[in-house]
């Protein structure tokens, strides 16, 4: 088992290259010169810009410039953010706190909702029930989340006042305080989430249902409630906890939507708005981040179908 | 019903009645019927825009500005002025166009790039992991990265979703490969002589279509969905631009005062999303009930 952990984790080393890479060639080699967003388009002499490049290294040969930007990257040294004037790792580090309460609580929501859900719909096949959260998953996946966000505000928050209609309170401000604020932009990532949790939940349900260990369960008597949890559950758990890997990568996209509509100061709108400004070691820092935290996570998910599964052949 | 007698050979349908046949199998499917009737009216809408709408969705009009919903103009002005109902009829026309072109593109470089990767080792061993380093990209990120190299333009936007999205419909045609090489008729091309390309594209992509319209039909929904998130965030497309997006995004200061402003183009981009998906879910079951689990990914936008 340990084997297969230690090699996992060394195949996460090429994605990391490979991704790093990608990034790379995308912001580098594409037009528009990373020079104009520091010192403007107009008036400035062409030994001005010569000056500039120089400073940024970008006078060298691509490929030298990549053998060198690699190495930093890796170490998770992003550079100096052209806007603020500080390193990009303290711009993240600081909005980290608020991509991550967002990330994780509505990760933790759509698990409580998507995975009783998807259960039930299996146990109760074709019923209201299983055609609710169909329904559900097919709507969960086909709405905008950045509208959905506006209609709960417009209800909660603007019509209701049960909740801010948008910002960020830390969680030093009181936990209360805290949760309140996180409450529509949460529910509103977790919608788009709970669509495809429910959706695997079921069917991989469904699938160990209908096997010859659960009739032998049932035939021996054992509680209903034993027969799902314990032998059904169990069992169909590796492609759940798979879609859940690919939904929390998904969801650090989706966070840039939902960021950005309830104003929250995250890495997502970071991005977003260093995108805008053409600040480019921000805009690679923090894809570069969130790259890494959606790997980690799928190597998390690889490494827990070691726990889930026993007789998984590790070669 | 006649009866058949021995050695009687059963009717065969004359080409008409095989394609009613299957119009008819196809509608008869509650998920396909009931995207077609949700897409098509958004299709006519987007043909037809400038027979349904008198106004022109970029005609400034600031005299009449942030009107609430009336019969003149039934969703509403903006705040300058202009029509939201034909700001969202031509909206149509760009979520569609960028959808088309998105699948239409994803789908010709997904199929050659998978094909081969399914055939050939040495191209599988380098563009799995190519694959599997774009897949590792949370979406969306990736996408705002190339809007913030490309800068924002419908054309980069099809760009970027294309680049976007053609891993998956590599990842889609190389199992489909990879399933089809051991059978028998496989071998039997090879054995009168049929070339590697023969065998490919006459024998293999034919019978991988399936899964692949299925595929580039979750890709078309997924487009529309990125664009509308994109331009919503001012890297997609530029205003003017009806985008619905776009739209959204103006309308969001007006929420308290206007909320007409971003309902009625984020209810278009809901419809086109579900009526593409429906489809795509219709199609899945009817061609080939073995790809239940071929998955809609595009959660999150």
């Amino acid at each position: 088992m340990w084997a297969y952990i230690v090699r996992r984790i060394l195949a996460f080393v090429p994605t990391m290259f490979v991704s790093l890479t990608v990034i790379f060639v995308v912001t580098r080699m594409l037009p528009g010169s990373p020079v104009w967003s520091l010192i403007g388009h107009q008036g400035v002499s062409d030994e001005n810009i010569k000056v500039a490049e120089h400073k940024l290294g970008l006078d060298r040969p691509i490929i030298i410039q990549y053998l060198i930007w690699l190495p930093k990257m890796l170490q998770g040294d992003f550079g100096e953010s052209v806007f603020f004037n500080r390193p990009v790792n303290t711009v993240i580090a600081e909005r980290l706190p608020v991509t991550l309460s967002l990330a994780s609580l509505s990760m933790l929501l759509t698990l409580v909702i998507a995975i009783p859900l998807g259960i039930l719909a299996a146990t109760r096949h074709n019923s209201v029930v299983d055609q609710a959260s169909t329904v559900m998953s097919t709507l969960g996946v086909s709405i905008p989340v950045f509208w959905l966000g506006f209609l709960l505000m417009l209800l909660f928050a603007v019509r209701l006042h049960w909740f801010p209609a948008a910002g960020y309170r830390p969680i030093s401000t009181g936990l209360l305080r805290w949760l309140s604020g996180l409450a529509l932009p949460v529910f509103t990532l977790a919608m788009s989430q709970v669509a495809l949790v429910v959706r695997q939940s079921r069917s991989s349900m469904l699938e160990v249902l209908g096997r010859e260990y659960i009739v032998t369960a049932r035939a021996k008597g054992l509680r209903e409630s034993r027969v799902i949890l314990k032998h059904a559950l169990r069992n169909a758990l590796v492609p759940i906890v798979t879609v859940i890997g690919i939904t929390f990568a998904l969801s650090l996209g989706g966070s840039v939507l939902v960021e950005n509509v309830f104003a929250m100061p995250g890495i997502g709108q970071l991005i977003t708005s260093a995108s805008l400004r053409r600040d480019y070691p921000t805009i690679e820092g923090g894809i570069a981040f969130l790259t890494m935290l959606s790997l980690t996570a799928n190597l998390l998910v690889d490494v827990s179908y070691t726990l889930i599964n026993p007789r998984i052949r590790y070669d | 019903m006649t009866e058949r007698g021995a050695g009687q050979l059963p009717e065969i349908p004359s080409a008409a009645q095989q394609l009613g046949a299957d119009i008819q199998r196809f509608f008869r499917n509650r998920l396909f019927f009931l995207g077609t009737v949700i897409l098509v009216p958004i299709l006519v809408a987007a043909l037809g825009a400038p027979l349904l709408t008198s106004y022109d969705p970029e005609e400034l009009d600031t005299k009449n500005s942030l009107q609430s919903m009336s019969l003149t103009h039934p969703f509403g002005t903006d705040e300058m002025g202009r029509d939201v109902l034909s700001r969202v009829i031509y909206g149509a026309r760009v979520s569609l166009r960028v959808g088309f072109l998105c699948a239409l593109f994803t789908t010709g470089l997904g199929v050659v790039f998978g094909v081969f990767t399914g055939y050939y080792r040495v191209v599988d061993s380098i563009m799995s992991r190519i694959v599997d380093g774009f897949m590792a990209f949370p979406g969306l990120i990736m996408a705002i990265m190339f809007m913030a190299a490309l800068g924002p333009s419908e054309m980069n936007v099809v760009l970027a979703m294309t680049v976007l999205y053609t891993p998956r419909i590599v990842r889609v045609v190389r199992a489909a490969v990879l399933e089809l090489l051991p059978m028998d008729f496989i071998d039997a091309a090879r054995v009168i002589g049929a070339s590697d390309m023969r065998i490919l594209f006459r024998h293999i992509v034919p019978n991988a279509i399936a899964p692949i319209l299925v595929q580039a039909t979750f890709g078309f929904a997924m487009a529309i969905l990125a664009e509308a998130g994109m331009s919503f965030l001012g890297l997609g497309n530029p205003p003017p631009a009806p985008s619905w997006g776009i739209i959204i995004s103006a309308g969001r200061e007006f929420i308290r005062t206007a909320p007409w402003l971003m309902f009625f183009p984020g209810l278009a981009i809901s419809l086109s999303v579900i009526g593409l998906n429906l489809i795509g879910d219709g199609l899945r079951d009817l061609m080939d009930p073995r790809l239940r689990n071929l998955g809609r990914t595009s959660g999150g936008i």
